[in-house]
This record gives structure tokens, C-alpha cells and sequence, in this order.
């Protein structure tokens, strides 16, 4: 059945390069109106505020950054990178010196063994230790190794500490644990 | 007379060329933290009776744990 066209409802048709368009519409009343109009005021108060805060926001977050990039120039700066490489250098200096006077102590051969298997073997006093890259030494107890605790000072180099742990295992052995 | 005395420290080890005097009262000194090895013979030095042109290095005097 045909749809009837009511009196207050408009139709249009409309042609163009996109297809055929029908547009529907009923008459307003003046309520109708006038809530609309308040309705359309409230979107663009509420839209106006949304951009307001937004564009605080933005501001916030421009400073924020300015403040980060003038940080990120300070830390880059030469002077910085410099005082990083020179750290850098001593560090590899001191460990460099430290694994030089490592291999005069341990000797050439056990040296090579240490950096090739991460530990060798001594004998001292009849007994029979193992010493690691990390300093941690154990000692034979018939088929097994038992952990040789000795505490570790707080600031010497590793290499260094590695060569302490051989000197006073290897003269003194039965002191270090002596209660 | 000089002798050479090479201490283990947290800044790697350090090399001294001291007299004959200075090295002996720098081992006394650290006595108690350190003990003295010949650098040649890697052989600890129960009695340090410092005689001229020695090596020595100071190591550590670490305790078991």
C-alpha cells in the first residue's frame, strides 16, 4: 500500500553526479524550534570548552618538552661527553693494568687456561684449588669441589681481586679459614 | 736505593719507587691489611727485610667466609 504524504511533511528529491537523494522532513513547532536552538547553543558551548582545554594541554605539553630539549642539549653537550669518555677511558685503563699484573701473577699458561675455560687449577700445601673468572675458588675434596668462601672487598678491580684470591690461597691457605 | 712496590687498590694497582726506608715503613704501615710478596717468586714475605732494587707487591689480606 502506498505510503500516504501527510500534510505537515515535506519530500524532496534530489539528482546529482552521486545518485538520488530523498529527504524527509516535518514541520517544527515552536517548542520543537526553540529547544533545538538551545540544544545547538550547548553543543557549541560544551565544543568551545572541549578547545579551551585541549589547547592548554598542548601548551603544557609544549613547555614540558621545550624543557626536556634543553636538558638533552645540556647532556649532550661536549664538555658531558667528554667527562664520559674520560671515565670510559680510566675504566678501561685500570682494566687493562688489572688483567696485565693478573697474567704476571697467575703466569702466561694459567692465564691462557683462564680466559679459554673461565678457570684453572693450582696446587698448594698438598691441596688441589680451582680458581674462576669471578674469583669464586673451590677445593678438591676427593671426587668433588667444595666452595673455598672468601669474602670479597667492595673496590677492587675484578681481575685484581682474582689474583688476590690466588696469592693468599696459594700462602696462605690454612689461615683463611681459621676461626 | 730504590725499591719498586706495587699496591692493589680499588683504582687498579698502584706503582711506588721508594728508598729503601719509605718502603719498609709503607709495609709497616699497611700491615694488618696487606701482606708482601716477592713480585718474582709470587712467594709471600713473612719477615719484609727490604733490600734495594726489590719488587715487591702488596696484596690484599683477604679472610675466608
Amino acid at each position: 500500500m502506498p505510503r500516504r504524504l501527510i500534510v505537515d511533511e515535506i519530500v524532496n528529491v534530489t539528482v546529482n553526479d552521486r545518485g538520488v537523494f530523498l529527504f524527509r522532513g516535518n514541520r517544527m513547532n515552536i517548542r520543537q524550534v526553540r529547544r533545538m536552538i538551545d540544544g545547538c547553543q550547548g553543543q557549541i558551548d560544551y565544543y568551545r570548552r572541549e578547545i579551551g582545554r585541549y589547547q592548554s594541554t598542548i601548551a603544557s605539553f609544549e613547555k614540558t618538552m621545550e624543557k626536556h630539549k634543553v636538558l638533552l642539549a645540556e647532556l649532550t653537550s661536549p664538555v658531558v661527553q667528554k667527562y664520559i669518555a674520560d671515565v670510559e677511558e680510566e675504566k678501561r685503563r685500570i682494566e687493562e693494568k688489572a688483567q696485565a699484573l693478573l697474567k704476571e701473577v697467575v703466569g702466561d699458561e694459567a692465564y691462557r687456561v683462564l680466559q679459554r675455560k673461565g678457570h684453572f687449577k693450582f696446587d698448594t700445601d698438598g691441596r688441589t684449588f680451582q680458581i674462576y673468572r669471578s674469583g669464586k675458588v673451590y677445593e678438591k675434596k676427593g671426587d668433588s669441589w667444595k666452595d673455598f668462601c672468601i669474602i670479597k672487598p667492595d673496590d677492587l678491580p675484578l681481575p685484581d681481586y682474582v689474583a688476590a684470591v690466588f696469592l693468599n690461597v696459594k700462602n696462605r691457605a690454612k689461615e683463611l679459614h681459621r676461626r | 736505593m730504590v725499591v719498586k712496590i706495587r699496591k692493589m687498590y680499588s683504582g687498579g694497582d698502584e706503582t711506588q719507587t721508594l728508598t729503601q726506608e719509605e718502603a719498609q715503613n709503607l709495609i709497616e704501615t699497611e700491615k694488618g691489611r696487606y701482606f708482601v710478596v716477592d713480585a718474582a717468586t709470587k712467594k709471600i714475605l713473612k719477615e719484609v727485610k727490604v733490600e734495594d732494587g726489590q719488587e715487591l707487591l702488596l696484596v690484599p689480606i683477604l679472610s675466608g667466609g
